[in-house]
């Protein structure tokens, strides 16, 4: 049974055609409003899409994460029925259960935004060293910006459209996802974490985030505040 | 002999060129005044390479040409860190149009 009129769930997708429909159907499942961004990718990422019920956007070359995310928004934002937004990876690492979770936690306790952390929930099996990394960008995040959280680059978030109406990222790149803590620290909105597990799959550790780009999430940290 | 010439002749071609198209070039006025400055700079030290030792002299380091490279150097560095950023801007005016054109198709598609 399909719920949720009033949630956009926004998957970002990049050269994920392998899995991307199957993970698009199981969220249709549950979700109504789909939005899927194909973020110029060069297999069939989008072709897969298309096959789905998702409402699918295309960007002609590849942008980065957070311009998918924001080409996401500015779409749901569009749908005046629209109150609550979900980012949502596509490589099945994020379980639907947690999102749902989130949504009635959002709901409830009438947060701006909900960001999930892998690092409140004892399940998660976090590769070595791509822990240290997360730990120290966690550590700088809040030294930065004074917000207590716990894991700063998680990428299932879920935001009331006061917050969606400030996204506006000037880094596309891994960065966006401090800038989504800047937001909330430059306009006072409410946020809480709440501990989601992430599925590290043999599929999304061959692909998703090999150890070097912890070193790009660094960088940024240290050297691209915003422009 | 003939290398100054030649030397000469580039610094020349390039100071004339940048007033021929002046107009066109959007530079800030102080970026305007170093371009007319430099090939004049140019053409004095390839004409009167003493200037440029008894410079490097004051400043304490041995040779012309070794003011020459360390003013090289600086002006390399500012050069890239400028193309760079100017890069980075466009790079993101370029993202802001590619996530506007895939709204406007979809909203097309309607």
């Amino acid at each position: 049974m399909k719920k949720y009129s009033d949630v956009a769930i926004i998957i970002p997708a990049y050269n994920e055609g392998a899995v991307i429909r199957e993970n698009v159907l199981n969220v249709l499942d549950r979700f109504e409003n789909v939005i899927c961004i194909n973020d110029g990718s060069k297999d069939n990422t989008l072709e897969e899409l298309l096959k789905t019920n998702a409402q699918t956007l295309n960007h002609l070359t590849n942008i980065g994460q957070g311009g998918a995310l924001e080409t996401g928004v500015k779409y749901a934002l569009k749908n005046s029925k629209i109150k609550y937004f979900i980012t949502f990876d596509s490589d099945g690492q994020h379980r639907i259960v947690d999102a749902e979770k989130m949504i009635e936690k959002i709901k409830k306790e009438d947060l701006d935004i909900l960001i999930g952390s892998r690092f409140l929930d004892e399940k998660s099996n976090i590769p070595g060293l791509k822990k240290l990394i997360l730990k120290m960008a966690t550590v700088f995040t809040r030294m930065t910006t004074g917000l207590k959280v716990t894991d700063t680059h998680n990428g299932l978030r879920v935001f009331n459209r006061r917050f969606a109406e400030k996204v506006d990222l000037k880094n596309f790149g891994m960065a966006h996802a401090s800038e989504f803590l800047e937001i909330i620290k430059n306009n006072k909105f409410k946020y809480s974490e709440i501990p989601v597990k992430i599925n590290y799959t043999n599929y999304s550790k061959s692909k998703g985030q090999p150890i070097i780009n912890s070193v790009n999430i660094l960088f940024d940290l240290f050297f691209n505040k915003k422009g | 002999m003939l290398i100054k010439i030649l030397l000469i002749a580039f610094l020349a071609t390039f100071f004339l060129y940048f007033i021929n198209n002046s107009t066109k070039i959007r530079a800030k006025a102080w970026q305007k005044i170093i371009i007319f400055i430099l090939p004049f700079l140019g053409i004095v030290s390839v004409v009167w390479p003493d200037g440029l030792n008894m410079i490097a002299k004051q400043l304490g380091i041995g040779r012309g040409a070794d003011l020459l490279l360390y003013f090289l150097v600086v002006v390399f560095l500012f050069f890239g860190a400028k193309v760079y950023l100017k890069f980075k801007e466009v790079s993101i005016k370029q993202d802001k149009i590619i996530s506007k054109i895939a709204l406007l198709e979809k909203e097309e598609e309607e």
